[in-house]
C-alpha cells in the first residue's frame, strides 16, 4: 500500500512539473508582464547605440578544411548594422559554410567569426543577440509549427505566448496548430524566419530565405528585412537571386572558391567592374561613325554592324552621327549590372570543387 | 514602421539556468510528438501481458494441477508448491508480479533515449536546438534529462499497474504478502534503476551509431541477441578452458548486466553478485553518456 502511494505520489509530482511548465508562462503574462499580451505583433523596442554596437559582426581569418576541400579559405569581412548586407557566391564558394560557422554550428580550421566582438557560442543570450534561418525543412514533421516554436522559446527562456507573436509576424497563426510535414515550402521558410525572431535578436542571418516563396512571399521577407534593418539591425543575407539582391542589399559580400572576392555598397561594387556604362550603336557604316566620334569615344566591334562606345552618351552619338550623315538603326545605353559585375568578379573561380 | 517585438521580450525574467530551460525544453521535444504515447501504450500492454503469464504460471506452481499428473511429477509439483509457500518464495511471486513487464519497458527507455537524440538529425532540427543553445554540454545534459524522466515515467505507469494488479492477484490466490517489505521494495526500485540505466545507454547509443535506423537496430540488438551471444561465446571457452568464472562472464554484455543486477541472489549458475551487475551498468551508462557529449560537442551541424 505504501508503494503505492509513493508511487502515486511521485507520478503527480512529475505530472504537476509538466503542467506546471506548461501554464507559468501565461501566468506570468498576466501579472507582472502584462506587456506581453500580444496585442500588436510590431510595436517596437528602440534599438540603442550600445545594441547597434554590438551588432556588428566581424569575419576574421575564417578557414574551414574538409579532407583535401578548403571550403572557406582566410575570409575576412565585416557587417554593419542598421543595412542589409547581401553574400553571395557562386554554388559550392562557401557561403553555408560561412554562415555556420558564424553561429557556433561549424567548427572553423582556423580564424574566428564574432558578433560584437564575442563568438556566437559565447554570447551571454545569444538567441537574443542573433537569430539564424539556415534551413527551410528543419522542424519534427510530426510536431506542430507553434509547438516547434514553443520548444525554441523555453530553451531561449522567452515566454511561451512569444510564439504565438512571432507566428503572427510571418503570417502563419493560422497554420500554427497544423503539423510541420502538411507545411509547403514557403510556410516553412516563414517558419524558420519566425524561429528566427524569438528572441527579438539584434541580428539576423539568413541563407538562401527566398528559396521556395512565391512573389508575394519575396515582397514579404525584402520588406520585413528591409524593415529591420532599418531598425538597427543587422541583416546578413546570403542569395543566388541576383535580380532580388539588387532590390534588397545596401551593401554586398561576394565570395568565391571560399575567398573574399569584394566587398563594398552595391553601387561601389556593380560600379567597380570594367565597364561603367556603354552604348550599342547599330549602323551600316561603322568606319564613318567611328571617324565622325569626337577623340574622348572609345569604340569596340561588338558585331559586323554594330559597336561598343564608351566615353560618350548616346545623346553626343546621335547628334554626331547627324553631322556626318550616318544612318543609325539602334542607340541602347548599357548600364552596368549586379549580374554583370557578379559575373565578372568570380569569373573562373566558380569551378566545382 | 515600427519593428518587432515584443517590449518585454528585453525584460523578461530568465526562466531558471541553462540547464533547466533546456531540460524543460528537451520534455516538451518528447511530449509534442506522438512517439512517446506509443511507447507508453507498447509498455501499458507489454505489462499486462507479463502481468496474465505471470500470474497464470504462479497460479500453477501455487495450485499444480495434481489429478493429471504421473507420480514422479506430482512428488516435484507438491515439493514445490510447499517451496512457494515458505516466506522466500512468497516473496519471490510478489517481486516476480510486482516488476512485471519490465523486460519490455526498459527496451522503450532505451529507444526514448536513442530517439532523443538521433531526432534532431533524422529531422534536422539540430540546426534549430543548437541556435537557440549553442551550449552543447548543456544540451545533451537536457536531452540525458529528458529521457531518464520519460523511462521513470514508464516504470511508474509499469509499477502503478503491477502493484493493484499484485494485491488483488495475492488475494485471490488466498496469500498474504506485505508489499512494503524491502525485498518487493528493493526489486522495485532496482527495475527503476535499470529502465534509467537503459535510458542513458540509449542515448549514448544515439549520439555514437548517428543514423537513427542503425541506432535503433543496434540498440535493440545490444538488448535482446547480446544476451544469447554472449552466453553461447562464453560457453564454447568454458568448453575448452574449464574455469567457473567463464560462465559468469557474460556479464559484460549490458542485458546480462542488467539481469544480474535486478536478480536478488544469483542470476544465474556461476553469475557474479548483484552489485558487480549494478556496478556494470553504470559504467556502461557513465562511458555511453560521456561518449554521447564528446561526439556532440564536436559534431560539426551541417
Amino acid at each position: 500500500m505504501v508503494i503505492l502511494l509513493a508511487v502515486l505520489v511521485v507520478g503527480g509530482l512529475v505530472w504537476l512539473v509538466q503542467s506546471r511548465s506548461g501554464r507559468d508562462a501565461p501566468a506570468r503574462q498576466a501579472g507582472a508582464d502584462a506587456a506581453w499580451v500580444p496585442t500588436r505583433p510590431f510595436e517596437g523596442r528602440t534599438i540603442s547605440e550600445a545594441d547597434i554596437a554590438g551588432g556588428r559582426i566581424v569575419v576574421s581569418g575564417l578557414t574551414k578544411h574538409y579532407q583535401d576541400v578548403k571550403a572557406v579559405d582566410d575570409l575576412s569581412f565585416a557587417v554593419e548594422p542598421g543595412r542589409v548586407t547581401g553574400f553571395l557566391g557562386p554554388n559550392g564558394a562557401g557561403k553555408t559554410t560561412t554562415l555556420r560557422m558564424l553561429l557556433g554550428l561549424v567548427a572553423p580550421t582556423a580564424g574566428i567569426a564574432t558578433i560584437g566582438g564575442v563568438r556566437y557560442a559565447d554570447l551571454d543570450e545569444p538567441a537574443r543577440r542573433a537569430g539564424g534561418v539556415l534551413e527551410a525543412s528543419a522542424a519534427h514533421k510530426g510536431r506542430t509549427g507553434r509547438d516547434h516554436l514553443r520548444i525554441i522559446c523555453r530553451a531561449t527562456g522567452a515566454p511561451l505566448a512569444r510564439a504565438d507573436e512571432v507566428l503572427e509576424v510571418v503570417g502563419l497563426a493560422a497554420a500554427g496548430r497544423r503539423k510541420f510535414g502538411g507545411y509547403s515550402l514557403g510556410m516553412r521558410q516563414r517558419l524558420g524566419v519566425a524561429a528566427a525572431l524569438i528572441g527579438d535578436p539584434q541580428v539576423l542571418v539568413l541563407d538562401e530565405p527566398a528559396n521556395g516563396l512565391d512573389p508575394d512571399g519575396i515582397r514579404w521577407m525584402r520588406d520585413l528585412l528591409r524593415a529591420l534593418a532599418a531598425g538597427g539591425r543587422t541583416v546578413l543575407v546570403s542569395s543566388h537571386q541576383l535580380a532580388e539582391v539588387e532590390q534588397l542589399a545596401d551593401d554586398l559580400i561576394i565570395i568565391a572558391a571560399g575567398r573574399l572576392v569584394a566587398q563594398g555598397s552595391l553601387a561601389s561594387v556593380v560600379g567597380s567592374i570594367s565597364h561603367g556604362g556603354r552604348t550599342l550603336v547599330r549602323t551600316p557604316d561603322v568606319a564613318k561613325l567611328t571617324a565622325a566620334l569626337d577623340g574622348d569615344a572609345v569604340v569596340t566591334p561588338a558585331g559586323t554592324d554594330e559597336v561598343y562606345v564608351t566615353g560618350v552618351d548616346a545623346a553626343a552619338i546621335g547628334d554626331a552621327a547627324r553631322r556626318a550623315g550616318i544612318a543609325i538603326h539602334q542607340l541602347v545605353t548599357q548600364r552596368p549590372d549586379l549580374e554583370d559585375a557578379f559575373l565578372e568578379l568570380t569569373k573562373g573561380k566558380a569551378a566545382i570543387r | 514602421m515600427t519593428l518587432l517585438g515584443s517590449p518585454a521580450l528585453g525584460q523578461a525574467p530568465r526562466t531558471g539556468s541553462g540547464l533547466v530551460r533546456q531540460a524543460r525544453a528537451e520534455i516538451m521535444k518528447i511530449r509534442t510528438t506522438n512517439t512517446w504515447w506509443l511507447f507508453l501504450t507498447g509498455v501499458v500492454v507489454f505489462t499486462a501481458l507479463a502481468l496474465w503469464t505471470n500470474g497464470v504460471s504462479e497460479h500453477y506452481v501455487l495450485y499444480p494441477q495434481l489429478s493429471a499428473m504421473n507420480g514422479a511429477d506430482k512428488a516435484q509439483a507438491i515439493a514445490q508448491a510447499a517451496q512457494a509457500r515458505t516466506p522466500a518464495g512468497l516473496a519471490g511471486i510478489a517481486t516476480n508480479m510486482i516488476t512485471s513487464g519490465q523486460f519490455f519497458g526498459v527496451m522503450f527507455a532505451m529507444l526514448i533515449g536513442v530517439l532523443a537524440v538521433t531526432n534532431e538529425f533524422a529531422h534536422h532540427t539540430a540546426t534549430a536546438t543548437f541556435l537557440a543553445n549553442p551550449r552543447r554540454t548543456v544540451v545533451i545534459m537536457a536531452k540525458l534529462i529528458a529521457a531518464v524522466c520519460f523511462g521513470a515515467v514508464f516504470w511508474l505507469v509499469s509499477t502503478a499497474i503491477d502493484a493493484v494488479v499484485t494485491l488483488v492477484y495475492l488475494h485471490t490466490q488466498h496469500i498474504s504478502y506485505p508489499l512494503t517489505g524491502w525485498i518487493v521494495v528493493r526489486s522495485v526500485l532496482l527495475s527503476l534503476l535499470a529502465y534509467v540505466l537503459w535510458a542513458v545507454l540509449g542515448l549514448g547509443l544515439g549520439a555514437l551509431v548517428g543514423s537513427q535506423l542503425a541506432a535503433v537496430i543496434t540498440g535493440l540488438a545490444t538488448y535482446f541477441v547480446s544476451f544469447a551471444a554472449v552466453e553461447i561465446i562464453f560457453h564454447l571457452i568454458y568448453n575448452v578452458y574449464r574455469h567457473g568464472w567463464i560462465l559468469g562472464a557474460p556479464v559484460i554484455a549490458p542485458a546480462v548486466a542488467t539481469r544480474v543486477m535486478i536478480t536478488p541472489g544469483r542470476a544465474f549458475a556461476h553469475a557474479p553478485p548483484q552489485w558487480a551487475g549494478l556496478a556494470i551498468m553504470a559504467g556502461y551508462a557513465v562511458a555511453f553518456g560521456a561518449i554521447g557529449i564528446a561526439l556532440t560537442r564536436r559534431r560539426d551541424v551541417t
